[in-house]
């Protein structure tokens, strides 16, 4: 169960990325950049997955998640925590038993056959929801998981990412349109803060990487991504 | 043919998103162009192929670049086959891309 300790939002987020630069979660590459799934060229990656596979990082950041969760929201606000398929199942696991809560998780698409089932474990009506994935880039993927889960009569009425890419400004505002609040641990803001600091990659990579995360959409027009998000 | 097909997935960025687009696309017009259904599968096939191996995956755009050239490489060789009107060119346009598709699944 939570640890009952109250961090500063600041503590959180700073500490956050210096976990996720620790185990080199965290990639820049400028001259080869990546392709996100909108088609946004990126010279940033971030594989938080790799955190399963530290225990006592990934820990400390869920008591971090309970903390900012209970702290913003509440301790009595949820009925169900509900993993987003894939990277979002283990995160949801240690958040669901360190709140206290029964686990779902919610597939991309239902499987086609048998039970057709999109949702795995039990969720009840009317059941507040939240919504975990490892990432949140600008919102898509929880929309639809959130449709899904809303078609249970269940609700999701909060998200959790343990990362939040915070580039789109649209993005807080979009999930609130869908009846959802975004929390999240730390952001590129706060890992771009930890390498200027610390001094943990090159000026030259650092500037290029600030230039992103300042216009994601024209750096990626200008290496050869899509230059517009699709609707 | 399938220029349309292709368009979706360039438009979208050649990324995970829009090959997902092209995917859905291909299979709907299956029901309403029984004359093309085994080449509209394998286009969904090999579209999906990419979503499967790229969705939550880090995808360099050089990668994504060549992805792009193998697929459009294989909307080319279905709508040459197809044009031709002779049903062993059909064919062999059908068996050379199911090729295709197969050793990238398995590459």
């Amino acid at each position: 169960m939570f640890s009952n300790t109250f961090p500063s939002r600041d503590v959180i987020s700073e500490t956050a990325a210096k976990m996720l630069l620790e185990i080199s979660a965290v990639h820049f590459r400028a001259d080869q950049p990546y392709t996100f799934t909108s088609g946004l060229a990126s010279p940033v990656y971030i594989d938080c997955r790799k955190l399963i596979s530290y225990p006592r990082i990934r820990s400390a950041l869920m008591d971090f998640a309970a903390s900012i969760i209970f702290r913003d929201v509440g301790f009595e606000q949820f009925d169900a925590v509900a993993g987003g398929e894939t990277a979002g199942i283990p995160f949801a696991a240690w958040l669901s038993d360190r709140m206290g809560l029964p686990m779902q998780y919610v597939r991309k698409k239902p499987k086609g056959f048998g039970r057709d089932a999109q949702i795995e474990g039990a969720l009840a009506e009317g059941a507040r929801v939240l919504l975990v994935e490892d990432l949140t880039t600008d919102g898509g993927s929880k929309l639809k998981f959130a449709e899904a889960v809303s078609r249970t009569g269940a609700t999701v009425t909060d998200t959790f990412a343990v990362f939040y890419y915070d580039i789109f400004p649209d993005t807080p505002k979009r999930l609130e349109a869908a009846g959802m609040r975004l929390h999240y641990l730390a952001t590129w803001w706060d890992i771009l803060k930890v390498c200027k600091s610390e001094k943990l990659f090159s000026e030259d990579v650092l500037e290029e990487v600030e230039k992103f995360l300042n216009a994601p959409l024209k750096w990626s027009a200008e290496h050869g991504g899509i230059a517009e998000l699709p609707k | 043919m399938f220029s349309d097909l292709l368009k979706i997935v360039v438009d979208g960025g050649y990324a995970v998103r829009a090959y997902e687009d092209c995917a859905r696309r291909a299979r709907s017009r299956i029901p309403s162009e029984p004359q093309n259904a085994a080449a509209l599968l394998l286009i969904s096939y090999a579209a999906q192929r990419f979503v499967d191996a790229y969705d939550d995956q880090p995808l360099p755009v050089d990668e994504a670049n060549d992805e792009l050239t193998r697929f459009s490489s294989m909307l080319g060789t279905l709508d040459e086959s197809l044009a031709s009107g002779d049903p062993e060119k059909e064919l062999s346009g059908l068996n050379s891309v199911a090729a295709r598709i197969f050793e990238a699944v398995n590459a």
